[in-house]
Parts: C-alpha cells; structure tokens; sequence
C-alpha cells in the first residue's frame, strides 16, 4: 500500500511540474526565435529555428532596448537587503508573539491588517513621505518600504512555525539559566528554519516582483526588473523575443534562493523535537 | 530581563516601521476619500464627504470590478488551497529528488507577474496560441480565450493557479514538517485509516499553515493588476476588469485620487469581514489566532 | 512643390538649424522622458551631435506609451525637476497644456526657428502642436491611418469578372463603407490569392480593447458625428456613431478568425501570413513594409508589400455630404516643462529633432518607430535604405488632410476608457442593438464631464474645436 501511494505521489508531481514548466518552455522558446516566428499560425509547438538574437538584444542592448543586467543587479541588491531584514525583525516578531504573547492579541490582528489597504492608497502619501525625507529614488527608499510592505506576511508565516514548536526545550535551557535571548538564538532559531527558510524564499520573491512602487516611487536611478519589464510591452513596442529572454534571465536569482532555501525546508529534523533522535 | 521585557524589544523595530510607514497613509487615504481631487494640479482638493462612495455605487465598471473579483476569489483561491494541499502531500511523500521538484515548481512563483500576464496572453491566444493548437489537435475547435466569457474568466484563474498553488503546496509542506512523526506513528499502530489520520491529526495541525496562505492569497487576488491586465487587459469590455486594475484606472488612468482612496478604504473594510469570516472558519473552536 | 519653392524651404531650413551653442562651454544636461522600444532612436540618433555641436547631454528617462503623460502629471503634482521634456500621446495635450507645458512661442522667436515649426505638416501643426493660441508641443512621430489593398487582387481580370457579374459594378477601391462591405465579402472564403488558402477581406490595425476606438472613431466622424456637441454632450450617442458601429460589427466577419485576440503585432503577421484584401494600417507597414529587418516584417516581407496599393478610407455619403474621415490617432509629441531650469537647452533639442537632416535619421531606420510629420518627409529621395514606394508617400501625404484627430480635452484617459469598455464589449460580444452599447457609454461621459465641471470643459472643447475648423476638417459641427 504504501509502494502504491508513492507512486500516485509521483504521479501527481509529475503532472504538476508539467504544467507549472510548459509556460516556461513557451518563454524559452519564445526567447530564442528569431521574431517572425514567435507568431506563427499554425503554432509551432516544437523549436524551430534558433537565435540568441533576443538574448543579445537584452544583454547588450539594442536601438530599442536597454541592457538588462544593471535593472537585474538592482532588484538584487533591494529584493535581497530587504529580504534579510524582513526575515530577521519578521521572526524576532513572530517569536515574542508566539512565545511570550507580545502585543496581545490586537496586535497580531493590527499586523496583518497592514496588508489590508490596497498599495494604490499608498502612492500618494508615500510619494510626499519620500520626497520629504529625500528617499525618492533611493536604495533605501525601497529597501524600507519593502520591508515594511512583506513583514506583516513574514510575521504570520512565521507565527505557525513559531507555535507548532513545543517550548520545552528552551524551557529546559532557561531553567539551566540560560537568558530569553540566547533561548531564542541558540535554541529555537535552529529549530525554526524551515519557517526561516519558507518566510525568505516568499518574502524574496514578493520583493523581487514588485511592480507599483518600483514604477511610482523609483524608476530612473534605481529601477528594477519589473520596471524594465512594460517598456519591452507597451503600445508600440511588442518585444516578445526580449520579454522572454529577459525573463529568462531574471527567474535565476528567484530560482537560485528558492533552491538554497528547500534545503532546509525538506531536509533535516522534523520539528518534532529532539525526542526522536 | 523579563519576559514581557525581551517580547516588547523583539516586537519594537516592526513596531515602529508600522507606525511610520503603514499608519500616516492610511490616516491620509481616509482623508483622500472624502475629498475630490480637481483636474488642475495646482488647485487644493475639495470636500466631498460621502460623494466618492456614492459615485463608486453608480458606477458599472466598479460594480463589475466587485462581482468579477469575487468570483475569481472563490475560483481560484480554492483551487489554488486544494490543489496546493494535494501537491504538499504528495511532496511529502516523495523523498528522492524532492528539492529538485520544489525548486522546479516554485519557478512560476518567480516569474514577474507582468511576464505571467504575458506568457499565458501567448498561450491562450486564439490564432498563434499552443492551448488552441492543442485544442485543435484533440478535434476541438479553438476558443476566442481572451475575448469572450467565460473564456478570459478561464484563463486568468489558470494563470493565477499555474503561479501561486506551488507557493500554497510548499506553505503546507512546511505545515506538514510541523507534525511529529510520534503523533503519526502511533495513530498507525492504534490503526487509523488514511481518511481518519488526514481529517483528525493532519488537517488541524495545517490549521495555522491554511490560514496564513489562504489569507495571502485572499489579499493577493484583490491586488491583482498585472497578470489580468496583461492577460485580458480587462475585457471582453468590462468583464475582467479585476479590482486591482480598476483601483490602478481609478488612482492614475481617471486620476480620480478621491475614488481610488474611497475604494482603497471599502476594501480594507471587506477584506477584513473576509479575514474575519475567514479565520472563524479554518481555526474553528478553542484555537486563537 | 515646385524645385525653386524646395530649394527656398531647404534654404531657410538650413538657416534655422544647426545649434545656437552658449558662450559657456560647460554641458547641460536635459532629462528627456521618451517612451521605449522603437521610440527611443528619435532621440539617441542626436546623442552625439547634441553633445559635440550642442553642448547639450541627453539623459533619457523611459516611459510606457500608455502612461507616459502621467508622469509628467506627477512632475507636474510636485513641482517639476524630474523631466525637462516629456513624451506623451497628443490626446493628453489638454491635460498636460494649461499647466505643465512650456509656451514654445518666444523660445522659437528667440532661436530663429519659425521655418522647422512651419516645416511641420498642418494637421500636426494646428491640431496636435498648438493650445489656446500658443505652440506648445512639437511632434516627433506622426500616425495616421490608411487603407492598404491589394492590387493583384483588384487588377486580376477573373476577379473583376466575377464581381461584375455578382454586383453590376466595377470592382474598385471603395469610396463609401457599403462600397467596402460589399468589397470585403466578395474576398472573404475563397482561394484569390497565392497562399492558395481562403482569402479575407478585410483587417484592421487593432481590435484591443485599449485601442479599439481607433477603427470605430473616424467612421463615426464620416458618418456626422464628433467628439462633442458644443454643450459637452457626446457626439456620437447618435444615428452616426450607431451606424458606425453596426457596420464596424458586420465587417468582422470579413476578417481572419480570432481578430478581436489578436495584438498591432498579430493583426501584422495577418497580412503577411494570410491573403487579405483590404488593411487599414497606420504609416508603419508602408514605410517599413519594404525592409527585410523591420521588426515586423516576416521573411518575404519586402515581395508581399509590392503587392500592395495605397487609398485613403472610405467615408459615407449621407444626405448627399460625402465625409472620409482617417484614423489620426496616437503619434507622439514632446514638450518642454514650464519647471525646466535650462528651457534653452531643452529647446535645442526640439530643434534637431525638427531639423530635416537630422530628423531623416529616425525616419529612414528600420528599427524606429516613427512615421512623417515634416513636410519634407514626404520625398522619395531622402530615404536612403528604406524604400518606401512613391505612391504610399504621397497616399500618406494626402491623407492627412481627412485624418480624425484626438480628443485632447482633459479627462481624455477616462472617457475613453468608458467609450472602450462598451465598444469592445460590442464588438466581441453577442449582443446586436449597438444604441444600447453607445447609450451606456454616453451615461458615463455625461458622469465624467458633471465630476470635471461642464461648463469648463465646454471651454476646452471650444477650444480644441476652433481648430479643427482651422485645420480644415469637415467634421459635423453638433
């Protein structure tokens, strides 16, 4: 029986990994045809002829696009600062909720209210905040917001974690005169990580994506992937080549957190405890 | 130290940040929605006390924005809960090569949700499309995707599946790590069938995992701009314009600050009914939040 | 034109252009938002001319099309400083004129460049340059709509056979809508041409639903109607704009299947991959039709275009008034901020942009996407590696004197949003009474013009009607 359902497992996985790849395939394909063939009717299913023509468009850029790489390197460094800070103050957070009911309950219902106001609320208030404080346009800027932005899901995302860990082995390191703080390190962080590991794999890639305010409070100096992006894409300008070979080139930092992450995630002790050991 | 000591200093910097960043806009968008913000961008915003909210009730393109988005709610964030919890347990089953497939599939996560929009407006489009050819080749005949209903409702519900189930699937596999293998183990011995194990000790221990992704995708969904808007671009006519594209119309296309803001403020006021509701349903008796 | 009339104009061309560089030789630097993709080689062909003989640094700050005009907006919102020249669709002029754009008058008094703005063809000039008696923007891309047909198909004598036993008349290039329905059906469904697959009749630019006012438009305009009447109620809720609609709707069945799906991109890919008898296209395929690296052209492009013949679009005759009205829409135009620290400088490069030697750059690319608006961008001979054809550039020419041009009035983006939602509602739909579909719409435009204040608006739309008188266009006055 049990042989039985790993097979249906496997079954239902590999289904899923076909159907969350065939778009991919369709922008790899996509990415390296030469432009008179991306519309093809009938449709081409299979690859046809090849080019890296789209690829060096982006690369190096062209008459009707930029490089992309200095957009990638930005997204880098903001989806990747804020990620660490979103983690780091979203599990210290969710930590003393759960553990020590930190704020109460309002507190945890405050927090994820956050999310509630749609970001187009946001634009103009937080377009005179930054230009007040000169952050329009900035690293910083957007780092900030971006935190702010993905720790209320951080925090939540975490909170599950944080309360499916039974407390007794940092009861037991207390009780040993450990202080609150090195319980918390050196104990239950270790335990945490596959929430760890969930929280910033998402928390990445919400940065990664963020469109809105990239767009409406940034864009010239510090301007990002998503920014790029509908400038391939808007009346005139139908660039599907480079859309796809871009795009191509952006999954990577996404794909290589999320596979640095899934170590953690899948790997290693249950949070079951040390009991079984 | 004590306890409440250490909880208030581990809760103070996203304390503050919120404070800072998240309280002055919304105190600002409840003042933006009883003002009207003239064409001329010099002139000050006059009062409008309820006025916003009043057109919003006259206006066909938001009443629509309301039904279409709720139905995609349901559609899709159901999909996405029950495919996800199907694929979370298969990839918990499934130990070989299990980081190989969850990196594999968290990649529609990783797509910029403009390329989504783009990808899936390719693949389902009616001429040059591989749905269509797949269609054709199983002797269907193609469907205008894009431009008709329920045709273009099918497919950003298929888009937004393709792109957040996997995140879903591995929030509850995360969940699923939670359960001590003990619990489980003597469930088996005590022998409980699948079903009983599923419902009485898997189920509740993914309570909090369910809430938290349902809820994300709950918020997520009524967001939404890119993927409908490139997909769809909101028809065929008005029937897909989603409420993250009408808010984006409303705020810059229409540049009517004061209905953005007074639709910005009714969503708040509904997605927390719908978080209400929500929790109340997944966390069920005794469990707090 | 006559030679000497030419030489005449070339002469004081050449006067106005060329760089009025300041005493100082330090360089400025102007931030000039453009729009991307095929736009951008109308400003980076300048780059270096602008630095060596302008002193002038081009930093440039790209902009979506569609949204372009609201950045300007928010520069204008806080005080300017973030663009000293901004790009935007001329439908925005009225947005973007009372308070953000820079009077051009005394700046082209002061540079001696009265010849390059007299140089700008008229319906650019006086429709899409100018706002309460001042210049305010200078175009750098100008589309206009024109039927493409396909001679083989027209001349072919089996053909004109066939339509002369069917119809009692000649086959010819149509001069009223009816005239082209019956044309279009006559070609829809059966082998005509060389793919050897049944042929269309009929396929226009674009069906989206963001654009989808651009085909309905100018045939409303043909049949009596306009944008307004004078006391701001639309102009088209009306036997016109129905009329127009209804037959906007039965053409599509002469057109490829899954048109309403298809993107400008597609609808391209259409007329080369498929036999269709009559496009109604913007400059694009002519000028670019001929190159085999245009980014539309698919391979054989260049052997299929000369296929084709160039015409102006049918109109309607009603009440013996003949009225053929083209698609004058998109075409970019820039201007300067009225928050421009260096306006002298920004206005140099207005000046090479308009300047006929330089401006040919961007033309005669086959990556660029902008299409003629100079006077002088009609000659054959300056076109050194396209090869549009002779007859498509006077077509191009001639039909600017019909072309329906924007509405520019403010609060251009949310009417017609309003108008598309319902257009292409009806057109991709199922519903047949297309006066309900325009009633709808009108309701929304009489919402729209209460919430801006009518009596305001009417003054704009005064304004903006005053001249299209002056530019000639015979549009119904309502």
């Amino acid at each position: 029986m049990k042989a039985k359902g790993s097979w249906a497992a496997a079954g239902v996985l590999a289904f899923a990994v076909a159907f969350a790849l065939f778009p991919v395939y369709w922008i790899v394909l996509t990415a390296f045809r030469p432009r008179g063939e991306i519309f093809s009717h009938p449709v081409k299913l299979l690859p046809s002829e090849f080019t890296l023509d789209n690829l060096r468009y982006v690369w190096f850029g062209s008459e009707t696009s930029q490089p992309v790489l200095p957009f990638l390197g930005t997204s880098v460094i903001i989806a990747g600062v804020s990620t660490l800070l979103t983690t780091a103050l979203g599990v210290a957070c969710a930590y003393a909720m759960g553990r020590h009911r930190a704020g109460g309950r309002a507190f945890s219902m405050w927090i994820l209210s956050q999310r509630f106001l749609p970001a187009i609320a946001l634009i103009v208030p937080l377009f005179i905040l930054f230009r007040k404080f000169s952050l329009f346009d900035t690293y910083t800027g957007l780092i900030l917001l971006y935190t702010t932005l993905n720790l209320p899901m951080a925090v939540w995302l975490m909170l599950g974690f944080v309360r499916s860990l039974p407390g007794d082995l940092e009861e037991a390191a207390l009780i040993d005169g450990a202080s609150y703080f090195g319980a918390f390190f050196r104990i239950a962080l270790p335990l945490l990580r596959p929430g760890i590991a969930v929280t910033a794999i998402f928390v990445f890639l919400f940065s990664w994506n963020e469109f809105l305010f990239a767009y409406q409070l940034a864009g010239d100096e510090v301007a990002t992937i998503t920014v790029y992006l509908p400038r391939l894409r808007s009346a005139i300008a139908e660039l599907y080549g480079e859309i796809a070979a871009a795009s191509l080139l952006s999954v990577i930092p996404g794909a290589a957190v999320a596979w640095v992450m899934q170590r953690y995630l899948v790997g290693g002790l249950t949070l079951g405890g040390g009991r079984e050991l | 130290m004590t306890a409440k000591t250490f909880g208030r200093v581990m809760i103070a910097p996203a304390t503050a940040l919120f404070l800072a960043v998240g309280t002055g806009p919304l105190l600002y968008a409840l003042y933006a929605s009883a003002h009207s913000f003239p064409a001329e961008a010099d002139a000050a915003p006059e009062w409008k006390g309820a006025g916003n909210f009043v057109d919003l009730s006259r206006d066909p393109q938001f009443l629509k924005s309301v039904g279409v988005t709720g139905m995609v709610l349901v559609l899709a964030v159901t999909a996405q809960l029950v495919l996800g919890f199907a694929l979370a347990m298969a990839l918990h089953r499934v130990r070989r090569g299990r980081g190989l497939v969850v990196s594999l599939l968290l990649i529609p996560s990783a797509i910029a949700p403009i390329v989504a929009g783009i990808a899936w407006w390719m693949l389902f489009n009616a001429r040059t499309g591989p749905v269509n050819a797949f269609l054709e080749m199983a002797g269907l005949g193609p469907v205008e995707w894009t431009v008709t209903m329920p045709g273009a409702l099918v497919a950003i519900v298929t888009a937004l599946v393709w792109q957040w189930t996997p995140f879903v699937a591995v929030i509850l596999l995360g969940g699923l790590t939670t359960i001590p293998p003990s619990v489980l183990e003597a469930a088996r011995l005590d022998g409980a069938g699948r079903w009983h194990t599923l419902r009485h000790i898997t189920l509740p221990y993914l309570r909090p995992f369910f809430l938290v992704a349902g809820l994300l995708m709950i918020i997520e969904t009524v967001r939404l701009y890119e993927v409908p808007f490139y997909l769809t671009q909101g028809g065929p006519g008005n029937e897909t314009v989603l409420s993250g594209i009408y808010l984006f119309k409303l705020a810059f296309n229409f540049r009517n600050f004061g209905g953005a803001s007074a639709m910005a403020l009714l969503f708040v006021v509904v997605l927390s009914a719908i978080a209400t509701l929500y929790v109340r349903l997944v966390s069920g008796k005794g469990r707090t939040v | 034109m006559t030679l000497t009339r030419r030489e005449a104009l070339a002469g004081a061309l050449a006067l106005a252009a060329g760089c009025s560089k300041s005493a100082e030789a330090a360089t400025t630097t102007v931030k000039v938002m453009s729009h991307p993709g095929q736009i951008l080689p109308i400003l980076t062909h300048h780059t270096e001319y602008l630095k060596k003989t302008c002193g002038v640094s081009l930093r440039i700050l790209e902009s979506p099309d569609p949204t372009s005009y609201l950045d300007a907006v928010k520069d204008q919102q806080t005080g300017g400083g973030r663009y000293d020249i901004a790009m935007f669709f001329p439908r925005f002029n009225g947005e973007l004129a009372p308070g953000y754009l820079r009077p051009l008058d005394d700046l082209i008094q002061k540079h001696g460049a009265r010849p390059l703005f007299d140089n700008i063809v008229d319906a650019y000039r006086i429709l899409y340059s100018e706002w309460g008696g001042k210049t305010v923007a200078a175009p750098v891309d100008g589309d206009v709509a024109m039927m493409y047909y396909r001679k083989d198909a027209f001349e072919n004598p089996d053909h004109r056979k066939k339509f002369r036993e069917k119809h009692g008349t000649e086959l010819a290039v149509p001069r009223t809508w009816e005239e082209f329905a019956r044309v279009a059906e006559f070609f829809t469904g059966w082998a005509w041409g060389p793919t050897g697959r049944p042929g269309f009749g009929f396929q226009s630019a674009t069906w989206e639903r963001a654009y989808v006012e651009q085909q309905w438009a100018p045939m409303m305009a043909s049949a009596g109607g306009n944008w307004f009447t004078r006391d701001l109620k639309p102009g088209w809720n009306n036997a016109a704009g129905v009329r127009a609609l209804r037959d906007l709707k039965s053409l599509l069945s002469f057109a490829p299947p899954g048109s309403t799906s298809l993107s400008w991109n597609q609808t391209m890919e259409n007329i080369f991959a498929e036999d269709v008898a009559m496009v109604l296209w913007y400059m694009d395929l002519g000028r670019l039709g001929m190159s085999k690296n245009s980014w539309f052209a698919k391979n054989g492009g260049p052997e299929k275009m000369k296929n084709f013949g160039y015409a102006a679009w049918p109109g309607y005759e009603i009440a013996g008034q003949y009225r053929n009205f083209n698609s004058m829409f998109y075409g970019r135009v820039i201007g300067i901020s009225r928050f421009s620290k260096q306006p002298d400088a920004a206005f140099q490069v207005l000046k090479t942009v308009l300047t006929p030697e330089r401006r040919v750059l961007a033309l005669d690319d086959d990556q660029s996407g902008s299409d003629m608006f100079l006077k002088t961008d009609y000659d054959p001979a300056i076109y050194k590696k396209l090869a549009p054809p002779r007859e498509f550039l006077e077509t191009a020419r001639k039909v600017l004197d019909n072309g329906f041009p924007e509405m520019q009035v403010p609060g251009a983006g949310e009417y017609l949003d309003a108008l598309q939602g319902e257009l292409h509602a009806f057109l991709t739909g199922n519903g047949s009474d297309p006066a309900k579909a325009l009633q709808a719409a009108a309701d929304r435009w009489e919402a729209i013009t209460d919430r801006l204040g009518r009596s305001k608006q009417s003054g704009y739309w005064a304004e903006v009607s005053a001249r299209y008188k002056r530019a000639g266009l015979k549009v119904a006055e309502l």
